[in-house]
């Protein structure tokens, strides 16, 4: 299959000193759905945030089709590859209405055509209803705004999302509409998703393949159902042993 | 026996109701959990348990803990029951714990205020503790400020706090929703060595329906303020009829239908 993103052996260490990103590689290929799991400080927004170009890198390269990203068309990277972040009421910016949120990155990449009809058609792929486009991020429910955060990634028709806890932020019952709203649109488009995740449900419902990060590195990777039922790396079994079970019904 | 008896309370910011005619029994060595929420009124009415709501607060209702009786009662009956009858762990143990003071000397405080232990006493017993939650090396760890310290650490030094004065009662509010779901198991497994061994009673409060079953013999779906479904843990899991809880049940089993098929076999 074709890869479409690739990290490979990053290196990222903060001025403290600390090393987040340690060797780490990760290939996207088109129509992968990847997970990335791990407990906070393990490296997994670092890396994602290193795979959007936002991170500086100490050592490695990341790879937008073969191409590293400082010599690649940095617009055509960014329409191609779009972040979703955990919490809506930050990353969406309240001075603006919906519509010119989501009309900003058509904008900002010089894409041609009608931004308002885009802007239209993107809500109705997230459930919402065109005179959203009018309200501010302030107006909105918690998953209201998480909806425009999907419709403003996917306004440049991208090829991958990368959703960095997409749905930590709200309550149980919204959480399960947008899991299942990113997992449609996902399928629909035939998009490739990383996702950071902290909760295996969630991984285990949107992703085929999985990596679980420690300490900066991915300790254990490969197709999720290999790595849930037979994890190699000690870690990984603790991680799965710790997700709370239901009381089954007699 | 009943350890504490919540009967009709109600708790309003003039208009805006938040606890809205609660009741519930907690049994002596019972484990009662309540889920609902970012807004439900769950910490709200544990608060009013603990009789430190927020200013402009008005309650009305019964809260009887041992036979007492807690509302509208002097400052001085409740403080006597507060850290002493019933013991509180916060969601957030930065924000919860004095960040200029010592651990152990935090951990000693309600063992100085309730059972007038010296100082050099309550720092031993402080050094105990520590060992007691699980704290490797414990007269380093005590002797250290809270943000030198990890989100597990730190939640390990809050149940010291509200352990250490020997509470028959352990009101715990959302205590392992900031920390990692490893570090969650074991304070989890913490919490229920602690709780039988000293046969405490348990309130166990919580969004995540999981977290609640597994800590919870009876558990209490609150919305809105109200009470709308309760029912012993297995029951409510069953039989549920309130749609809300039934829709929380039925989200909370979707979300882990691929996990445990993927798991294999886990029903």
């Amino acid at each position: 299959m074709t890869v479409l993103l690739e990290a490979r052996g990053l290196r990222r260490v903060h001025r403290s000193g600390r090393t987040a990103l340690d060797d780490v590689s990760l290939s996207v290929a088109a129509g992968a759905r990847i997970g990335v799991v791990g407990e906070s400080g393990a490296g997994k927004s670092t890396l994602v945030r290193a795979m959007l170009g936002l991170e500086p890198l100490a050592a490695g390269d990341v790879l937008f089709g073969g191409t590293r990203l400082s010599q690649c068309d940095t617009r055509a990277f960014r329409r191609a590859v779009q972040p979703v972040f955990q919490d809506p009421r930050s990353s969406l910016n309240p001075r603006l209405t919906v519509g010119r949120i989501i009309a900003e990155p058509l904008e900002c990449l010089g894409i041609d055509g009608d931004h308002a009809l885009r802007v239209r058609e993107v809500l109705a792929d997230v459930a919402l209803d065109a005179s959203f486009a009018a309200r501010y991020p302030h107006e909105l429910s918690g998953g209201q705004r998480q909806r425009v955060a999907i419709a403003r990634a996917l306004a440049p028709s991208p090829q991958i999302l990368i959703a960095d806890e997409p749905v930590s932020a709200l309550d149980v019952l919204i959480r399960d509409e947008i899991v299942a709203l990113i997992d449609d649109l996902i399928a629909r488009r035939n998009l490739s998703l990383v996702l950071v995740s902290h909760d295996l449900a969630v991984v285990a419902r949107l992703c085929t393949e999985i990596a679980v990060m420690r300490d900066g590195r991915v300790v254990e990777s490969g197709p999720i159902e290999r790595v849930l039922q037979n994890p190699e790396n000690s870690f990984t079994g603790r991680l799965i042993d710790a997700v709370p079970r239901l009381p089954s019904v007699g | 026996m009943t350890l504490l008896e919540v009967r009709n309370l109600t708790v309003r910011f003039g208009d805006n109701i938040v606890v809205n005619d609660v009741s519930f029994d907690v049994g002596a060595g019972g484990r009662f959990g309540i889920i609902g929420e970012s807004g439900s009124g769950k910490t709200m009415a544990m608060l009013a348990v603990l009789g430190v709501l927020p200013i402009g607060a008005e309650v009305s209702g019964s809260i009887r803990c041992d036979g007492v009786e807690l509302v509208g009662a002097d400052e001085d009956v409740r403080r006597a029951v507060r850290g002493r009858t019933i013991g509180m762990v916060f969601q957030e143990p930065l924000t919860a714990l004095n960040p200029l003071m010592r651990v152990d000397r935090q951990i000693g405080w309600p063992l100085r205020l309730h059972h007038g232990m010296s100082r050099r006493d309550a720092d031993a017993a402080a050094v105990e503790w520590c060992a007691r939650v699980g704290l490797d090396e414990p007269e380093r760890i005590a002797r250290r400020l809270p943000h030198e310290m990890s989100g597990g650490q730190r939640q390990r030094i809050g149940l010291a706090i509200a352990l250490a004065a020997k509470p028959r009662l352990l009101i715990a509010d959302e205590p392992t929703t900031a920390l990692d779901v490893t570090v969650q198991d074991d304070i989890l497994r913490l919490l229920d060595s602690l709780v039988d061994g000293d046969g405490l009673s348990l309130i166990f409060v919580s969004h995540d329906l999981g977290v609640v079953a597994r800590m919870a013999r009876d558990i209490a779906v609150m919305r809105s303020g109200r009470i709308v479904e309760q029912r012993p843990t297995g029951e409510l899991f069953e039989r549920a009829e309130d749609p809300y809880a039934k829709a929380l049940i039925e989200s909370a089993r979707r979300g882990t239908v691929d996990l445990r098929r993927l798991l294999r076999g886990e029903s």
